[in-house]
Protein backbone atom coordinates (compact mmCIF):
# COMPACT_ATOMS: atom_id res chain seq x y z
CA UNK A 1 0.00 0.00 0.00
CA UNK A 2 1.27 2.97 -1.03
CA UNK A 3 0.45 7.20 -0.22
CA UNK A 4 -2.20 8.61 -2.45
CA UNK A 5 -0.65 9.87 -5.82
CA UNK A 6 -2.48 11.19 -8.76
CA UNK A 7 -2.92 8.09 -10.94
CA UNK A 8 -3.97 9.62 -14.32
CA UNK A 9 -3.01 8.21 -17.34
CA UNK A 10 -3.47 9.69 -20.87
CA UNK A 11 -6.88 9.28 -21.33
CA UNK A 12 -7.34 12.92 -19.70
CA UNK A 13 -6.75 14.85 -22.24
CA UNK A 14 -10.87 15.02 -23.16
CA UNK A 15 -12.03 17.96 -21.61
CA UNK A 16 -14.76 16.80 -18.82
CA UNK A 17 -18.41 17.74 -19.80
CA UNK A 18 -19.47 20.12 -16.43
CA UNK A 19 -22.95 20.50 -17.87
CA UNK A 20 -23.35 17.00 -18.61
CA UNK A 21 -21.97 15.29 -15.10
CA UNK A 22 -24.32 17.96 -13.59
CA UNK A 23 -27.44 16.62 -15.23
CA UNK A 24 -26.40 13.08 -14.75
CA UNK A 25 -26.03 13.69 -11.18
CA UNK A 26 -29.24 15.81 -10.42
CA UNK A 27 -30.84 12.43 -12.49
CA UNK A 28 -29.15 10.21 -10.06
CA UNK A 29 -30.17 12.27 -7.17
CA UNK A 30 -33.59 12.71 -7.64
CA UNK A 31 -33.84 8.90 -8.18
CA UNK A 32 -32.82 8.20 -4.65
CA UNK A 33 -34.93 11.11 -2.92
CA UNK A 34 -36.39 7.95 -1.10
CA UNK A 35 -33.46 8.28 1.29
CA UNK A 36 -33.42 9.94 4.00
CA UNK A 37 -31.77 13.31 3.22
CA UNK A 38 -28.76 12.59 5.64
CA UNK A 39 -28.39 8.55 3.82
CA UNK A 40 -28.69 10.46 0.70
CA UNK A 41 -26.25 12.97 0.89
CA UNK A 42 -23.65 10.77 2.51
CA UNK A 43 -23.95 8.84 -0.45
CA UNK A 44 -23.69 11.09 -3.26
CA UNK A 45 -20.53 13.02 -1.47
CA UNK A 46 -17.84 11.66 -3.93
CA UNK A 47 -20.31 11.55 -6.94
CA UNK A 48 -19.97 14.72 -8.64
CA UNK A 49 -16.12 14.52 -8.68
CA UNK A 50 -16.69 11.20 -9.64
CA UNK A 51 -18.78 11.87 -12.46
CA UNK A 52 -16.71 15.04 -13.95
CA UNK A 53 -13.58 12.57 -14.01
CA UNK A 54 -15.78 9.82 -15.60
CA UNK A 55 -16.91 12.07 -18.38
CA UNK A 56 -13.77 13.04 -18.62
CA UNK A 57 -12.54 9.77 -19.30
CA UNK A 58 -14.74 8.87 -22.38
CA UNK A 59 -15.42 12.42 -24.03
CA UNK A 60 -19.39 10.83 -24.53
CA UNK A 61 -21.99 11.60 -23.05
CA UNK A 62 -22.86 10.30 -19.47
CA UNK A 63 -25.79 8.31 -20.23
CA UNK A 64 -24.13 6.70 -22.93
CA UNK A 65 -21.65 5.05 -21.07
CA UNK A 66 -22.76 4.62 -17.69
CA UNK A 67 -26.62 3.71 -18.76
CA UNK A 68 -29.51 5.30 -17.75
CA UNK A 69 -29.52 7.81 -14.15
CA UNK A 70 -32.18 5.24 -12.89
CA UNK A 71 -30.29 2.09 -13.62
CA UNK A 72 -27.19 3.92 -12.28
CA UNK A 73 -28.77 4.78 -8.94
CA UNK A 74 -30.31 1.01 -8.65
CA UNK A 75 -26.66 0.06 -9.36
CA UNK A 76 -25.69 2.14 -6.68
CA UNK A 77 -28.35 1.35 -4.46
CA UNK A 78 -27.10 -2.39 -4.19
CA UNK A 79 -23.50 -2.31 -4.04
CA UNK A 80 -24.01 -0.30 -1.05
CA UNK A 81 -26.40 -2.40 0.76
CA UNK A 82 -29.49 0.43 0.33
CA UNK A 83 -32.65 -1.16 -0.24
CA UNK A 84 -34.31 -0.85 -3.59
CA UNK A 85 -36.21 2.19 -4.28
CA UNK A 86 -39.46 2.44 -2.99
CA UNK A 87 -41.85 5.75 -3.43
CA UNK A 88 -43.99 5.37 -0.11
CA UNK A 89 -41.03 5.75 2.39
CA UNK A 90 -40.33 9.25 2.66
CA UNK A 91 -40.71 9.47 6.05
CA UNK A 92 -42.53 13.13 6.46
CA UNK A 93 -43.78 13.41 3.29
CA UNK A 94 -46.43 16.85 3.11
CA UNK A 95 -49.15 15.30 1.20
CA UNK A 96 -49.40 13.10 -1.91
CA UNK A 97 -50.98 14.29 -5.09
CA UNK A 98 -53.71 12.30 -6.39
CA UNK A 99 -52.23 9.74 -9.17
CA UNK A 100 -48.71 10.92 -8.74
CA UNK A 101 -47.70 6.93 -7.38
CA UNK A 102 -49.34 6.05 -10.61
CA UNK A 103 -47.07 8.84 -12.47
CA UNK A 104 -44.10 7.77 -10.57
CA UNK A 105 -44.46 4.12 -11.73
CA UNK A 106 -45.56 4.70 -15.31
CA UNK A 107 -42.05 6.95 -15.13
CA UNK A 108 -40.30 3.94 -13.35
CA UNK A 109 -41.83 1.41 -16.05
CA UNK A 110 -40.60 3.38 -18.81
CA UNK A 111 -37.22 3.75 -17.61
CA UNK A 112 -37.12 0.01 -17.27
CA UNK A 113 -38.31 -0.39 -20.88
CA UNK A 114 -35.55 1.83 -21.82
CA UNK A 115 -33.27 -0.19 -19.52
CA UNK A 116 -34.32 -3.20 -21.81
CA UNK A 117 -34.12 -1.80 -25.24
CA UNK A 118 -30.83 -1.08 -24.59
CA UNK A 119 -29.45 -4.52 -24.49
CA UNK A 120 -29.84 -4.59 -28.41
CA UNK A 121 -28.40 -2.54 -30.55
CA UNK A 122 -31.68 -1.53 -32.33
CA UNK A 123 -33.07 -1.00 -29.08
CA UNK A 124 -30.72 1.03 -28.40
CA UNK A 125 -30.70 3.37 -30.80
CA UNK A 126 -34.60 4.06 -30.33
CA UNK A 127 -33.57 4.57 -26.53
CA UNK A 128 -31.41 7.36 -28.06
CA UNK A 129 -33.80 8.85 -30.38
CA UNK A 130 -36.91 9.21 -28.48
CA UNK A 131 -35.89 11.80 -26.19
CA UNK A 132 -34.01 14.32 -28.67
CA UNK A 133 -37.72 14.32 -29.69
CA UNK A 134 -38.56 16.01 -25.93
CA UNK A 135 -37.74 19.64 -26.90
CA UNK A 136 -40.31 19.25 -29.77
CA UNK A 137 -42.75 18.22 -27.17
CA UNK A 138 -42.24 20.86 -24.94
CA UNK A 139 -43.17 23.39 -27.51
CA UNK A 140 -45.86 21.59 -28.99
CA UNK A 141 -47.44 21.45 -25.10
CA UNK A 142 -46.52 25.32 -24.19
CA UNK A 143 -48.86 25.91 -27.54
CA UNK A 144 -51.61 23.56 -26.11
CA UNK A 145 -51.54 24.52 -22.69
CA UNK A 146 -53.17 27.80 -24.16
CA UNK A 147 -54.92 26.73 -26.93
CA UNK A 148 -56.48 23.84 -25.54
CA UNK A 149 -58.38 25.80 -22.77
CA UNK A 150 -59.11 28.38 -25.61
CA UNK A 151 -61.23 26.05 -27.94
CA UNK A 152 -62.75 24.51 -24.99
CA UNK A 153 -64.12 27.74 -23.87
CA UNK A 154 -65.35 28.19 -27.57
CA UNK A 155 -66.85 25.14 -27.45
CA UNK A 156 -68.49 25.57 -24.41
CA UNK A 157 -69.65 29.27 -25.44
CA UNK A 158 -67.69 30.98 -22.44
CA UNK A 159 -66.26 33.07 -25.37
CA UNK A 160 -62.28 33.00 -24.33
CA UNK A 161 -60.23 35.09 -27.25
CA UNK A 162 -59.65 32.71 -29.73
CA UNK A 163 -56.00 32.52 -29.00
CA UNK A 164 -56.44 29.72 -32.04
CA UNK A 165 -55.74 32.24 -34.82
CA UNK A 166 -52.16 32.86 -34.47
CA UNK A 167 -51.37 33.99 -37.70
CA UNK A 168 -54.32 35.99 -37.63
CA UNK A 169 -55.03 39.31 -36.50
CA UNK A 170 -54.86 38.26 -33.03
CA UNK A 171 -51.70 39.53 -31.39
CA UNK A 172 -52.57 38.89 -28.02
CA UNK A 173 -53.31 35.36 -28.74
CA UNK A 174 -49.62 34.93 -30.52
CA UNK A 175 -47.89 36.70 -27.68
CA UNK A 176 -49.61 34.72 -24.93
CA UNK A 177 -48.83 31.44 -27.02
CA UNK A 178 -45.20 32.53 -27.38
CA UNK A 179 -44.91 33.03 -23.65
CA UNK A 180 -46.41 30.00 -22.67
CA UNK A 181 -43.81 27.64 -25.19
CA UNK A 182 -40.75 29.62 -23.61
CA UNK A 183 -42.48 28.74 -19.99
CA UNK A 184 -43.08 25.20 -20.93
CA UNK A 185 -39.19 24.72 -22.97
CA UNK A 186 -37.73 26.15 -19.54
CA UNK A 187 -39.26 23.71 -17.56
CA UNK A 188 -38.79 21.15 -19.77
CA UNK A 189 -34.90 21.69 -19.52
CA UNK A 190 -34.94 22.09 -15.80
CA UNK A 191 -37.37 18.98 -15.07
CA UNK A 192 -34.15 16.96 -14.00
CA UNK A 193 -33.63 19.10 -11.12
CA UNK A 194 -36.92 19.52 -10.34
CA UNK A 195 -37.87 18.03 -6.74
CA UNK A 196 -39.56 15.21 -6.66
CA UNK A 197 -43.09 16.63 -5.99
CA UNK A 198 -42.44 19.00 -8.88
CA UNK A 199 -41.84 16.62 -10.88
CA UNK A 200 -45.44 14.83 -10.14
CA UNK A 201 -46.99 17.92 -10.37
CA UNK A 202 -45.60 18.37 -14.11
CA UNK A 203 -46.59 14.76 -14.92
CA UNK A 204 -50.12 15.06 -13.73
CA UNK A 205 -50.93 18.36 -15.87
CA UNK A 206 -49.07 17.00 -18.99
CA UNK A 207 -51.34 14.27 -18.63
CA UNK A 208 -54.17 16.37 -18.01
CA UNK A 209 -53.57 18.70 -21.11
CA UNK A 210 -53.01 15.80 -23.44
CA UNK A 211 -56.27 14.53 -21.84
CA UNK A 212 -58.29 17.62 -22.32
CA UNK A 213 -56.88 17.89 -25.90
CA UNK A 214 -58.12 14.78 -26.98
CA UNK A 215 -61.28 15.36 -25.02
CA UNK A 216 -61.69 18.39 -26.89
CA UNK A 217 -60.62 17.27 -30.30
CA UNK A 218 -63.38 14.95 -29.98
CA UNK A 219 -65.92 17.39 -29.38
CA UNK A 220 -65.17 19.37 -32.07
CA UNK A 221 -65.67 16.90 -34.15
CA UNK A 222 -68.45 15.88 -33.02
CA UNK A 223 -69.96 19.59 -33.13
CA UNK A 224 -68.98 19.99 -36.97
CA UNK A 225 -71.21 17.64 -37.86
CA UNK A 226 -73.67 18.51 -35.44
CA UNK A 227 -73.31 21.95 -36.83
CA UNK A 228 -73.69 21.14 -40.58
CA UNK A 229 -76.60 22.47 -41.91
CA UNK A 230 -77.16 25.38 -39.04
CA UNK A 231 -75.59 28.59 -38.39
CA UNK A 232 -73.87 29.81 -35.64
CA UNK A 233 -72.37 32.75 -34.35
CA UNK A 234 -68.59 32.60 -35.19
CA UNK A 235 -66.70 34.76 -32.27
CA UNK A 236 -63.70 34.57 -34.39
CA UNK A 237 -64.88 36.65 -37.39
CA UNK A 238 -67.45 38.56 -35.03
CA UNK A 239 -70.46 37.38 -38.15
CA UNK A 240 -73.15 35.29 -38.50
CA UNK A 241 -71.73 32.13 -40.33
CA UNK A 242 -73.40 29.50 -42.44
CA UNK A 243 -71.80 26.28 -43.00
CA UNK A 244 -70.10 27.99 -46.09
CA UNK A 245 -69.04 30.75 -44.92
CA UNK A 246 -70.74 34.30 -43.39
CA UNK A 247 -74.05 35.30 -44.02
CA UNK A 248 -74.82 38.55 -45.75
CA UNK A 249 -78.65 38.34 -45.42
CA UNK A 250 -81.88 36.51 -43.53
CA UNK A 251 -85.10 36.06 -44.92
CA UNK A 252 -88.11 35.40 -43.03
CA UNK A 253 -91.69 33.73 -43.60
CA UNK A 254 -94.71 33.31 -41.36
CA UNK A 255 -96.62 30.32 -41.32
CA UNK A 256 -98.28 30.19 -44.01
CA UNK A 257 -95.11 30.58 -46.15
CA UNK A 258 -95.19 34.44 -46.78
CA UNK A 259 -92.03 36.37 -47.16
CA UNK A 260 -91.94 38.91 -44.06
CA UNK A 261 -90.54 42.53 -45.62
CA UNK A 262 -88.67 44.90 -42.65
CA UNK A 263 -88.24 42.61 -40.03
CA UNK A 264 -85.99 43.94 -37.15
CA UNK A 265 -83.67 41.17 -35.23
CA UNK A 266 -83.19 41.10 -31.89
CA UNK A 267 -80.71 38.28 -29.65
CA UNK A 268 -81.74 37.35 -26.32
CA UNK A 269 -80.40 40.65 -24.63
CA UNK A 270 -82.34 42.97 -26.68
CA UNK A 271 -79.74 43.69 -28.82
CA UNK A 272 -80.41 44.35 -32.71
CA UNK A 273 -78.66 41.78 -34.88
CA UNK A 274 -76.86 43.28 -37.70
CA UNK A 275 -73.78 41.22 -37.58
CA UNK A 276 -73.96 40.28 -40.88
CA UNK A 277 -71.48 40.23 -43.90
CA UNK A 278 -71.60 42.97 -46.57
CA UNK A 279 -71.12 41.09 -49.52
CA UNK A 280 -72.86 39.70 -52.42
CA UNK A 281 -73.09 35.52 -53.07
CA UNK A 282 -70.27 36.00 -55.67
CA UNK A 283 -67.96 37.37 -53.00
CA UNK A 284 -68.18 41.15 -53.97
CA UNK A 285 -68.92 43.55 -51.99
CA UNK A 286 -72.72 44.55 -51.85
CA UNK A 287 -73.58 47.51 -49.46
CA UNK A 288 -77.12 47.32 -47.57
CA UNK A 289 -79.66 49.95 -48.61
CA UNK A 290 -80.16 52.16 -45.77
CA UNK A 291 -83.24 51.64 -43.09
CA UNK A 292 -83.86 54.63 -41.12
CA UNK A 293 -86.89 55.14 -38.60
CA UNK A 294 -89.31 57.69 -38.32
CA UNK A 295 -86.38 60.36 -37.15
CA UNK A 296 -83.97 59.95 -40.01
CA UNK A 297 -81.46 57.15 -37.93
CA UNK A 298 -80.27 54.14 -39.56
CA UNK A 299 -81.41 51.08 -38.62
CA UNK A 300 -79.46 48.03 -39.60
CA UNK A 301 -81.20 44.93 -37.91
CA UNK A 302 -84.33 45.25 -40.33
CA UNK A 303 -84.20 42.28 -43.00
CA UNK A 304 -83.70 41.00 -45.34
CA UNK A 305 -81.69 43.80 -46.86
CA UNK A 306 -81.77 44.85 -49.62
CA UNK A 307 -78.11 44.11 -51.20
CA UNK A 308 -76.00 46.40 -54.21
CA UNK A 309 -73.16 44.72 -55.04
CA UNK A 310 -70.49 47.14 -56.25
CA UNK A 311 -68.03 45.83 -58.96
CA UNK A 312 -64.97 48.20 -59.72
CA UNK A 313 -63.28 47.64 -63.10
CA UNK A 314 -59.67 48.70 -63.86
CA UNK A 315 -59.98 52.36 -64.98
CA UNK A 316 -63.27 52.85 -62.54
CA UNK A 317 -64.22 56.11 -61.11
CA UNK A 318 -66.99 54.97 -59.64
CA UNK A 319 -68.21 51.39 -58.68
CA UNK A 320 -70.58 49.34 -61.12
CA UNK A 321 -73.61 48.53 -58.85
CA UNK A 322 -76.63 45.66 -59.23
CA UNK A 323 -79.30 44.78 -56.94
CA UNK A 324 -78.39 41.57 -55.47
CA UNK A 325 -80.90 39.04 -56.69
CA UNK A 326 -82.89 37.10 -53.62
CA UNK A 327 -82.70 33.31 -53.41
CA UNK A 328 -85.30 31.25 -54.70
CA UNK A 329 -86.73 30.01 -51.51
CA UNK A 330 -89.38 27.58 -51.32
CA UNK A 331 -90.36 27.80 -47.12
CA UNK A 332 -92.68 25.46 -46.16
CA UNK A 333 -95.99 25.90 -44.06
CA UNK A 334 -96.87 25.26 -40.96
CA UNK A 335 -99.33 22.36 -39.70
CA UNK A 336 -100.37 24.25 -36.56
CA UNK A 337 -100.32 27.90 -37.12
CA UNK A 338 -100.72 28.85 -33.20
CA UNK A 339 -103.65 31.72 -33.67
CA UNK A 340 -102.59 34.08 -31.56
CA UNK A 341 -99.17 35.93 -31.09
CA UNK A 342 -97.30 35.49 -27.69
CA UNK A 343 -97.01 39.15 -26.47
CA UNK A 344 -93.69 40.59 -26.49
CA UNK A 345 -91.03 40.01 -23.71
CA UNK A 346 -90.85 41.80 -21.20
CA UNK A 347 -87.11 41.15 -20.47
CA UNK A 348 -86.02 43.52 -22.96
CA UNK A 349 -84.82 47.00 -22.96
CA UNK A 350 -87.23 49.93 -22.31
CA UNK A 351 -87.28 50.93 -26.07
CA UNK A 352 -88.93 47.82 -27.05
CA UNK A 353 -91.73 47.90 -28.98
CA UNK A 354 -95.00 47.18 -27.51
CA UNK A 355 -97.23 46.48 -30.45
CA UNK A 356 -94.72 44.50 -32.93
CA UNK A 357 -95.50 40.79 -32.86
CA UNK A 358 -92.41 38.78 -31.26
CA UNK A 359 -90.42 36.18 -32.88
CA UNK A 360 -91.19 33.40 -30.94
CA UNK A 361 -88.22 31.94 -32.07
CA UNK A 362 -86.24 34.48 -29.33
CA UNK A 363 -83.44 32.77 -28.13
CA UNK A 364 -83.84 33.48 -24.60
CA UNK A 365 -84.57 30.30 -23.69
CA UNK A 366 -80.74 29.40 -24.59
CA UNK A 367 -78.12 31.33 -22.80
CA UNK A 368 -75.22 30.26 -24.49
CA UNK A 369 -74.15 33.32 -26.47
CA UNK A 370 -72.79 31.31 -29.37
CA UNK A 371 -75.75 29.94 -31.06
CA UNK A 372 -78.99 31.38 -30.88
CA UNK A 373 -79.59 28.72 -34.07
CA UNK A 374 -81.62 31.16 -36.33
CA UNK A 375 -82.39 27.82 -38.37
CA UNK A 376 -83.28 27.50 -42.18
CA UNK A 377 -86.40 29.28 -43.66
CA UNK A 378 -89.41 27.78 -41.61
CA UNK A 379 -89.32 29.78 -38.55
CA UNK A 380 -92.80 31.28 -38.17
CA UNK A 381 -93.38 33.74 -36.18
CA UNK A 382 -97.10 33.75 -36.08
CA UNK A 383 -97.41 37.21 -36.91
CA UNK A 384 -101.04 38.64 -37.46
CA UNK A 385 -100.54 40.64 -40.52
CA UNK A 386 -98.18 42.74 -41.68
CA UNK A 387 -94.60 42.87 -40.19
CA UNK A 388 -93.89 45.86 -37.96
CA UNK A 389 -94.65 49.17 -38.95
CA UNK A 390 -91.60 51.41 -38.93
CA UNK A 391 -93.53 54.00 -36.94
CA UNK A 392 -92.76 51.71 -33.61
CA UNK A 393 -89.33 51.42 -34.47
CA UNK A 394 -86.89 51.86 -31.70
CA UNK A 395 -84.11 54.31 -31.81
CA UNK A 396 -81.05 51.87 -32.38
CA UNK A 397 -77.83 52.67 -30.72
CA UNK A 398 -75.57 54.73 -32.71
CA UNK B 1 -21.27 -16.66 -19.19
CA UNK B 2 -22.43 -13.32 -17.57
CA UNK B 3 -19.40 -11.87 -16.29
CA UNK B 4 -21.17 -9.00 -14.51
CA UNK B 5 -23.09 -11.89 -12.65
CA UNK B 6 -19.91 -13.29 -11.60
CA UNK B 7 -18.50 -9.85 -10.99
CA UNK B 8 -21.07 -9.06 -8.45
CA UNK B 9 -20.11 -11.68 -6.12
CA UNK B 10 -16.14 -10.92 -6.13
CA UNK B 11 -16.18 -7.26 -6.69
CA UNK B 12 -15.49 -6.68 -2.83
CA UNK B 13 -12.65 -9.05 -3.05
CA UNK B 14 -11.34 -7.49 -6.03
CA UNK B 15 -12.12 -3.46 -4.49
CA UNK B 16 -10.28 -4.50 -1.17
CA UNK B 17 -7.19 -6.19 -3.67
CA UNK B 18 -6.82 -3.01 -5.44
CA UNK B 19 -7.39 -0.57 -1.98
CA UNK B 20 -4.37 -2.92 -0.76
CA UNK B 21 -2.59 -2.31 -3.39
CA UNK B 22 -2.48 1.73 -3.40
CA UNK B 23 -4.78 3.94 -1.55
CA UNK B 24 -7.43 5.76 -4.33
CA UNK B 25 -10.64 7.39 -4.43
CA UNK B 26 -14.05 6.12 -6.55
CA UNK B 27 -12.90 7.10 -10.46
CA UNK B 28 -8.96 5.65 -9.45
CA UNK B 29 -10.31 2.27 -7.91
CA UNK B 30 -12.65 2.13 -11.50
CA UNK B 31 -9.69 2.65 -13.44
CA UNK B 32 -7.56 0.31 -11.92
CA UNK B 33 -9.86 -3.02 -11.69
CA UNK B 34 -10.40 -2.21 -15.57
CA UNK B 35 -6.93 -2.22 -16.26
CA UNK B 36 -6.26 -5.63 -14.32
CA UNK B 37 -8.17 -7.07 -16.80
CA UNK B 38 -12.40 -6.52 -14.78
CA UNK B 39 -13.09 -4.35 -18.11
CA UNK B 40 -17.00 -4.78 -17.72
CA UNK B 41 -17.08 -3.39 -13.75
CA UNK B 42 -19.43 -1.15 -13.21
CA UNK B 43 -18.80 2.34 -12.35
CA UNK B 44 -21.57 2.77 -10.09
CA UNK B 45 -20.77 -0.67 -8.55
CA UNK B 46 -17.55 0.03 -7.45
CA UNK B 47 -18.61 3.12 -5.98
CA UNK B 48 -21.04 1.66 -3.94
CA UNK B 49 -18.45 -1.05 -2.72
CA UNK B 50 -16.56 1.37 -1.51
CA UNK B 51 -19.27 3.57 0.25
CA UNK B 52 -20.41 0.24 1.86
CA UNK B 53 -16.83 -1.09 3.01
CA UNK B 54 -15.95 2.15 4.58
CA UNK B 55 -19.30 2.24 6.45
CA UNK B 56 -17.98 -1.45 7.20
CA UNK B 57 -15.36 -0.52 9.23
CA UNK B 58 -12.96 -2.29 6.39
CA UNK B 59 -11.43 0.96 4.93
CA UNK B 60 -10.50 4.44 5.50
CA UNK B 61 -11.02 7.22 4.00
CA UNK B 62 -9.65 10.81 3.96
CA UNK B 63 -9.77 13.66 2.05
CA UNK B 64 -6.65 15.12 -0.57
CA UNK B 65 -7.31 18.81 -2.27
CA UNK B 66 -7.12 18.57 -6.14
CA UNK B 67 -6.23 21.47 -8.19
CA UNK B 68 -8.72 20.86 -11.04
CA UNK B 69 -12.78 19.50 -10.00
CA UNK B 70 -13.54 18.84 -6.21
CA UNK B 71 -11.88 17.60 -3.58
CA UNK B 72 -11.26 13.46 -3.79
CA UNK B 73 -12.15 11.16 -0.80
CA UNK B 74 -8.52 8.41 -1.03
CA UNK B 75 -10.04 5.19 0.68
CA UNK B 76 -7.00 3.02 2.68
CA UNK B 77 -7.39 -0.62 3.96
CA UNK B 78 -7.29 -0.65 7.48
CA UNK B 79 -6.60 -4.00 9.93
CA UNK B 80 -10.25 -5.20 9.94
CA UNK B 81 -10.30 -4.64 5.97
CA UNK B 82 -6.93 -6.83 5.13
CA UNK B 83 -8.17 -9.73 8.15
CA UNK B 84 -11.33 -9.14 5.68
CA UNK B 85 -9.34 -9.12 2.47
CA UNK B 86 -7.93 -12.32 3.57
CA UNK B 87 -10.66 -14.65 4.63
CA UNK B 88 -12.37 -13.79 1.38
CA UNK B 89 -8.91 -14.28 -0.88
CA UNK B 90 -9.13 -18.04 1.07
CA UNK B 91 -12.97 -18.30 0.36
CA UNK B 92 -12.54 -17.80 -3.19
CA UNK B 93 -9.11 -19.53 -4.12
CA UNK B 94 -11.04 -22.93 -3.09
CA UNK B 95 -13.93 -21.97 -4.79
CA UNK B 96 -11.72 -21.56 -7.66
CA UNK B 97 -9.65 -24.46 -6.96
CA UNK B 98 -12.81 -26.65 -6.80
CA UNK B 99 -14.31 -25.11 -9.96
CA UNK B 100 -10.93 -26.06 -11.69
CA UNK B 101 -11.29 -29.43 -10.32
CA UNK B 102 -14.35 -30.25 -11.20
CA UNK B 103 -13.80 -28.85 -14.85
CA UNK B 104 -10.73 -30.81 -15.09
CA UNK B 105 -12.66 -34.26 -14.49
CA UNK B 106 -15.11 -33.06 -16.68
CA UNK B 107 -12.50 -32.60 -19.57
CA UNK B 108 -11.00 -36.13 -18.65
CA UNK B 109 -13.93 -37.88 -18.51
CA UNK B 110 -15.13 -36.37 -22.01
Amino acid sequence: MTGPEDHLPGSRRLRADGADAERYLASVRAELDDLPPEQRDDLLEDLPGHLLEASADSGEPLERTLGTASAYAAELRSSAGLPPRTTARRVAKPFVLPGAQLADAAARRAHELADRARETPQGRSVADFVPTLRPAWWVLRGYLVVAVPAALGILFGIGLPPFLTLFGSDLLGLVVVVAAVVTSVRLGMRSDRLSQQHRQLVVLGNVAVLVLAMLGGLALRERVSYDNGLVYASTESGYLQGPDGGISNIYAFDAEGRPLQDVQLFDQEGRPIDTLLLEAPDGSYAEPVRAVDVNGLEVRNVFPRTLVAETWGPDDVQPTTAPVRAPAIVPRRLATPTPTATPTPTATSAAAPTATPSPTAAAGTTPAPTGPAASAPAPAPPAPGAPGPAASVPAPPP
Amino acid sequence: MDTTQLLKGVLDLAVLAVVEERDGYGYDVVRRLREHGLEEVGDASVYGTLRRLYAAGALTSYVVPSEEGPHRKYYGINDAGRSLLQSQTKTWTAFADTMARLLELEEVSA
